[in-house]
């Protein structure tokens, strides 16, 4: 190995084929040398702590140190080996201008008794060991999880069922990882990457909990010393997990072209929604830490219902943006959306009434129509859409105010009018179901033999599989062939099993069956506490957020889509013809609005004139806190649904976690600026 | 319809926006597998006349044979349909689009999932990656954005996407302009290896230095007319410069009849 090159005292600069300079100290290893000094020091410290009873473990609290128990002997022993062995690594470094890395341990250069490799090799044992305890100790009861404390442990919850398995899995990865570190195995250099960031996670995670555990304390009375054993349980061993983690994973990533993180980084560049994922789960962890309410059943379907709207108008939004255009105008649309649906039903227009169905019909007609003529003064008089939709979000709020004259609101119940029924024949219900369970199959099959393809394919050149972590790619392809098996014959049951039973009541009662159509598009789920404010309306929501998202990403016309936005001029030039592009999309959009509009008066039973204003505006901040760029070509539906929710999560959460709700729009207007600049951060990452 | 048809004949072509003249009657052809440099300064109408050609605009008056029949290219669609691709310089790709969904954009291969048919991504990456070899370009991953790839590089695929799909005349618009010496050498590679493959290519340009080396034929024109048809042999790189710059031709030309194959 040339790394291996006598140049004199170790300083001479010896360039790997990565290109890397290996041999010389890198500039981060000063980084790692303070780490280690840290994660020592820390170890150290928990063991005396450990000895001394401040922190009792178990059930062990303030009990005479002279009983310890074993877990507590294991932990005494493990955090002093650890923190000599870190104290060991760091002075090593510290000492010696050339230190030690993984490729020469390949290499066969090290032993594994050198500071580095006994490192990793010590830490993944350690991390390996401890999971299979836990794993244990969740199985026999001592570690209950969730607030199932004190029951007998037949009776797992899910919770732990899975945090058994997977701290079990990981052990058995990890240990499985230290033998092929042992032995020599290249494949266990990269593992040992993965397993050390996941740990690092998992220790960052219980560092935070703690800490902002802290935070609930206090306000509720006693003294912070009070709580610091119990908080520490979590707070101490997390940090050091986290450092100790760092420590051994920058030691592991010397030398590697694309170590995991950057794997990981380049993945969420590639994806338009990274900054709002990001953001979704800060938000989701902030305000849970910070309220208990946030995440009750009720607060979470609060935040599902009262997002509906803006939820569905985004999509539309969203994909107008993609195509490079803007549309202020969709508040105005789905409020006179909703209001020809209602007044079809009720006064009728024109002289013509008709039943929902139609009514509906109608709307969306009208809604099309509206979003037809923003396009095409779009496309006719090349003003921007900005003035464009400006001009119709007045005017069609007009009709509004016409029709909705003297601050009259128009009610459904004023009518006399029963809801709307639609009657429907078992058998007709049956066959549906029947229609239903055959596309789906078809579907459902389709994705199951290309999953089941990559697998065998996988399978097939297992032994020539030059990638790491084939046995990992293996085990993922086979979990897509089991989920989607299992799922879809779920679904085919219940679909088969739906329709045998209207069959069977079509023979004993006779009757045909009668759906409440409001109910149908925003009514109360059945199954959950009347308290729970969960609708209908959400699982309309989130499948059209799967048609679109399906539509713009997986076919030709959502192809056009990107093109038409990202460079109109090349699109026109491959023959896409991208005015029809463009006022499809703004009749997409509107029609979107308009079915908003629906599932809103479907719930609400009335249309006021100012429905739906000032819509627009949050809609488009949530698309582009979804990571939409307003210039066109870039974005994600899917994106749109985590705007929406990051904005209904922090008007709901600010008021849970008690801030002024006045400050909620400069909150927002901060937000989106924080949104716009990750995006724009996580994009330029990308190597 | 023999082979010394030219591929692309426009006889007297002229175009005015309003009172002004652009084109004021420009013969112009391309013979097959023939690399013609269109040279021109800023403003003499090159654009124009490619225009017509591509079906941007209508010229006000002249004819335009296709493989020696008369035809009427009225939109881009139609010169499309014809076998002409254009390659703008800023206008060729979706920078934010991979290689793949640029290669087949609006031509997308699709495949049925039941009823519905949704993009072949897979099949789209892998022949991608293979024409673009074909034609000697080598990509390191066809699902990158091709806002992170070169100027030159882009050029390439843009050529690599034409010859992929049988076209018969490309159109190249200031290829090399913003390229780098080394870049544009391998454009011009690949604009070799598209004549290697039957196709004729224009080649527009206001630099000689760019064209020189693998152009057959030059014509110049100027002032919306044009100033001379010359083979690679007859002219040396001065005078083509020359006659961009002034739009006249130098007295020892002018005695040499009119050259070509008609």
């Amino acid at each position: 190995m040339s790394e291996n090159s006598p140049a004199s005292s170790g300083l001479g600069v010896v360039t790997s084929y990565t290109g890397q300079k290996v041999g010389a100290k890198p500039k981060s290893l000063n980084g790692t040398i303070l780490l280690l000094v840290i994660v020592g020091i820390a170890s150290l410290l928990l063991c005396e702590q450990v000895i001394t009873g401040w922190l009792a473990l178990g059930e062990r609290a303030n009990i005479s140190r002279r009983d310890l128990n074993p877990i507590e002997l294991a932990m005494i022993a493990g955090t002093a080996i650890w923190g000599g062995i870190s104290l060991w690594t760091a002075l090593d470094f510290l000492r010696n201008q050339k230190t030690p890395n993984m490729r020469d341990y390949f290499a066969g250069v090290h032993s594994w008794m050198t500071p580095g490799i006994l490192l990793s090799i010590a830490l993944l044992s350690i991390i390996g060991v401890v999971s299979l305890v836990i794993a244990e100790q969740i199985l026999t009861g001592w570690l209950p999880l969730g607030d199932r404390i004190n029951i007998p442990r037949s009776d797992l919850n899910v919770l732990e069922i899975t945090a058994a398995l997977g701290a079990g899995l990981l052990g058995v990865i990890t240990l499985r990882t230290v033998w092929g570190l042992w032995t020599r195995d290249k494949r266990a250099w990269t593992w040992a990457q993965w397993v050390v960031l996941m740990v690092a996670i998992v220790g960052l995670t219980l560092f935070l909990n703690g800490t902002f555990d802290i935070h609930e304390i206090l306000p509720s009375g006693g003294s912070i010393t009070d709580n610091l054993p119990g908080v520490q349980e979590l707070t101490g061993p997390g940090l050091l997990l986290f450092l100790s983690c760092m420590a051994v994973y920058r030691f592991l990533a010397v030398g590697i072209e694309s170590p995991p993180d950057a794997v990981i980084r380049n993945t969420l560049a590639k994806s338009p929604g990274a900054g709002a994922i990001i953001g979704f789960f800060a938000i989701v962890i902030i305000f849970s830490l910070g309220s208990d309410l946030f995440l009750e059943q009720r607060s979470l379907a609060g935040l599902l219902a009262t997002n509906i709207t803006r939820g569905i108008v985004a999509i539309g939004i969203t994909f107008l943006m993609i195509s490079g255009e803007f549309d202020l105008s969709v508040g105005s649309v789905y409020g006179a959306g909703a209001l020809v649906f209602l007044l079809m039903m009720t006064e009728g227009i024109f002289g013509i009434k008709t039943t929902v169905i139609p009514a509906m019909l109608i709307a969306l007609a009208f809604a099309a129509l509206l979003g037809m003529i923003n396009g095409l003064i779009l496309i006719w008089t090349g003003i921007p859409s900005f003035i464009v939709t400006l001009g119709t979000l007045l005017a069609y709020r007009a009709i509004l105010l016409v029709v909705v004259a003297d601050g009259r609101i128009l009610r459904y119940a004023d009518y006399r009018i029963p809801p709307p029924y639609i009657y429907i024949n078992h058998y007709l219900l049956a066959a549906g179901a029947m229609v239903l369970a055959v596309v789906l199959a078809v579907v459902g099959f389709s994705l199951l033999r290309t999953s089941w393809n990559t697998l065998s394919e996988r399978l097939a050149k297992y032994q020539t599989d030059e990638d790491d972590l084939r046995d990992f790619w293996i085990f993922w392809s086979g979990l897509k062939v089991v989920v989607i098996l299992v799922a879809g014959l779920a679904i085919l049951f219940l679909l088969g099993s739906t329709a045998l039973a209207q069959i069977n009541d079509a023979n004993t009662s006779g009757a045909l069956l009668e759906i409440s159509l409001f109910d149908l598009a925003n009514g109360r789920f059945h199954f959950v506490e009347p308290t729970v404010n969960l609708r209908i309306g959400v699982l309309w929501w989130f499948l059209l957020v799967a048609i679109f998202q399906f539509v713009l990403t997986q076919t030709r016309y959502g192809n056009h889509v990107f093109a038409v936005g990202g460079n109109p001029g090349a699109a026109r030039a491959q023959g896409i013809n991208v005015n029809r592009v463009k006022v499809m999309n703004f009749m997409i959009c509107s029609m979107l609005a308009c079915t908003a509009g629906i599932i809103n008066v479907a719930r609400l039973s009335n249309v006021d004139p100012l429905m739906g204003d000032g819509l627009e505006l949050e809609v488009i901040a949530a698309s582009v806190i979804g990571g939409a760029l307003l210039s066109g070509g870039y974005g994600s539906i899917f994106g749109s649904l985590i705007g929406v929710l990051i904005f209904g999560m922090l008007q709901t959460g600010l008021v849970l976690v008690g801030v002024d709700p006045r400050v909620f729009s400069g909150v927002i207007g901060v937000i989106i600026i924080l949104a716009v600049v990750i995006n724009t951060v996580v994009r330029r990452t990308k190597t | 319809m023999s082979a010394a048809t030219p591929l692309v004949e426009m006889r007297g072509i002229q175009k005015s926006f309003g009172t002004v003249n652009v084109l004021r009657g420009i013969d112009f052809q391309v013979d097959r597998q023939e690399i013609v440099g269109l040279l021109g300064d800023n403003g003499a109408g090159k654009s124009t006349l490619i225009k017509i050609l591509t079906g941007v605009h209508t010229p006000t008056k002249g004819e335009i044979f296709f493989e020696g029949n008369p035809v009427r290219i009225t939109s881009p669609h139609d010169a499309r349909d014809l076998g002409i691709e254009t390659v703008y310089q800023d206008l060729a790709l979706v920078p934010l689009m991979s290689i793949a969904r640029n290669f087949w954009l609006g031509q997308e291969l699709t495949r049925n999932i039941g009823p519905v048919s949704v993009l072949d991504k897979e099949v789209m990456s892998n022949r991608t990656r293979e024409a673009l070899l074909d034609v000697g370009i080598h990509i390191r991953n066809p699902d990158e954005p091709v806002g992170s790839l070169s100027g030159g590089e882009r050029q390439s695929i843009a050529i690599g996407r034409a010859v992929y799909f049988g076209k018969k005349l490309l159109i190249l618009d200031e290829p090399t302009s913003a390229l780098s010496v080394g870049e544009t050498r391998k454009v011009l590679d690949y604009t070799y290896a598209a004549k290697e493959r039957g196709l004729s290519v224009i080649f527009i340009t206001h630099n000689i230095g760019h064209v020189h080396e693998v152009a057959d034929r030059f014509t110049i024109i100027s002032h919306g007319q044009k100033v001379g048809d010359f083979r690679k042999d007859e002219v040396t790189e001065m005078e083509v410069a020359h006659m961009v710059m002034t739009g006249e031709v130098p007295e020892r030309l002018r005695l040499v009849p009119e050259t070509g194959d008609d």
